[in-house]
């Protein structure tokens, strides 16, 4: 990814966790976990920043990143979504994920170090599926959490698809690894520009 | 560190991605069948409730249209027909032979007294089913008259302001014009017999494109939690007319603050 673009990447990402967390204690227990997932992530991205700023190998931090992500939003979506079915369908996700994928590294040590296609694609997947959960919920009612719900769908899924290709991204000469990584960036910022929304917003309304 | 990426990285990726675009179709697509049935379901809801809403504004028409007829037979019966009756009588007695001169003469006046009531009567219950100042000089014309039928002295006082009179309904089909006047008819007959007010305004404010009604009384007023349980007679009538005239009736009122009401069209 260009220098220029990681920067402000973290950059926008800092700026939401700080407005989040000067708000922390009129939110409710949903933004409060949303507010808790950017404050790890940040951190997760940042050490990963050092490590490639230091030529390190960074990609066993990719499953942190992963299985947080799934984590706290799973804890977000599972404060929001209203309906029994959903829920129970959230919980499950919630237990079979991390046997799964604690089963698969026992046996497969070696995945540790690279992309583990089948973490991305599950974690990812089943947050999609949470986000088309709540468009489904707020049908015809009052658009509650419509823009974090929808950057965090355009985000997961689009960068689902980039970070499955990752493992041959990492094999390729660093220019054309790099273009694409410029895409992931570009839709990250989308990202944040959604989550500053959603924040406006809120704030408008506490 | 450069690996050569192997062929099978590169199969597994396009499995995974393969796996990952089916699946997100179907999510999608189950999402589509879900949310238009969700749509439709709530449209019925809707749709069902309007109807609900009409059947209860049908009913309220049917059951006013009911007391008037009941009202009219009984006012037929007590001012017409029983009069007519001692008409009939007084007019028998007069075909007899023999009657004195003076008896004679009582009864033609007891008669002609008779007939100017029942035709009084006859005129009054003409004027309530349909006031003819109203298709002969209008409805400013009419309500107009109406505020002044129904004050009297310091007792009862009910003011009409409409600066552009007879102009102000210009716009208005005339058809329309008697649901208003019976609107503004039943809101005086409420004020009196329910808010026991001895003071009315009624204002009419236009512009060319809408028209509104404001009406005010200084009577007991009501409960608006407690009245929207039983919605009377005479406000269904109101509110069906209302609907008629594709129009809106909103009234406020707190208990012992009279009541303040709004038809705009």
């Amino acid at each position: 990814m260009p220098r220029i673009l990681a920067d402000v990447n973290y950059l926008l990402m800092l700026i939401n966790l700080v407005l989040f967390l000067i708000q922390f204690k009129k939110l409710n227990k949903a933004f409060r976990i949303f507010t808790f997932y950017l404050l790890v992530i940040s951190v997760i991205q940042l050490i990963t920043s050092y490590y490639s700023r230091n030529g390190m190998n960074n990609l066993f931090l990719s499953h942190f990143y992963f299985f947080f992500q799934f984590l706290l939003l799973s804890f977000f979506y599972y404060t929001i979504l209203t309906v029994p079915l959903q829920r129970r369908f959230l919980l499950i996700g919630l237990v079979i994920c991390p046997i799964v994928l604690g089963v698969q590294y026992y046996f497969d040590p070696s995945l540790f170090f690279g992309f583990n296609l089948f973490e991305i694609f599950i974690t990812s997947f089943l947050i999609v599926i949470y986000a088309m959960f709540h468009f489904y919920n707020i049908l015809n009612e009052s658009k509650q959490y419509y823009y974090l719900n929808t950057g965090i769908f355009i985000y997961i899924f689009g960068s689902t698809v980039l970070f499955l290709t990752g493992n041959i991204l990492s094999t390729l000469d660093k220019s054309y690894g790099r273009n694409i990584w410029a895409l992931n960036g570009i839709l990250y910022i989308i990202y944040q520009i959604y989550i500053f929304i959603e924040w406006r917003r809120l704030k408008n309304h506490l | 560190m450069q690996i050569i990426p192997n062929a099978e990285q590169f199969v597994e990726v396009i499995i995974y991605t393969f796996i990952a675009f089916v699946l997100m179709a179907l999510a999608l697509l189950l999402f589509f069948y879900f949310s238009r049935k969700k749509i439709l379901k709530k449209e019925l809801e809707n749709k069902d409730m309007e109807l609900q809403h009409q059947m209860e504004l049908l009913e309220a028409t049917l059951e006013t249209q009911e007391r008037e007829r009941q009202r009219i037979a009984r006012d037929l019966h007590d001012d017409i027909s029983s009069k007519l009756n001692v008409i009939s009588l007084n007019a028998h007695l007069l075909s007899s032979n023999d009657l004195p001169e003076k008896d004679f003469e009582e009864i033609s006046s007891n008669i002609i007294l008779v007939t100017k009531q029942v035709l009084e009567n006859s005129r009054r219950i003409a004027h309530d089913l349909l006031p003819p100042i109203l298709e002969n000089f209008g409805l400013h014309a009419a309500l107009e008259e109406l505020c002044h039928a129904n004050s009297s002295g310091e007792l009862m006082k009910v003011s009409y302001i409409n600066p552009r009179e007879e102009l102000a309904f210009g716009k208005i089909d005339s058809k329309n014009h008697l649901h208003i006047f019976r609107i503004v008819q039943e809101l005086i007959n409420n004020s009196i017999k329910h808010g026991k007010a001895s003071l009315i305004n009624i204002e009419v404010d236009t512009t060319e494109s809408k028209c509104q009604i404001h009406y005010t009384d200084n009577g007991v007023g009501f409960d608006m939690k407690e009245s929207k349980k039983k919605n009377g007679i005479g406000m269904k009538n109101i509110k069906s007319r209302a609907a008629f005239l594709r129009g809106k009736f909103e009234i406020k009122s707190i208990l012992n603050q009279g009541v303040n009401a709004k038809l705009s069209f």
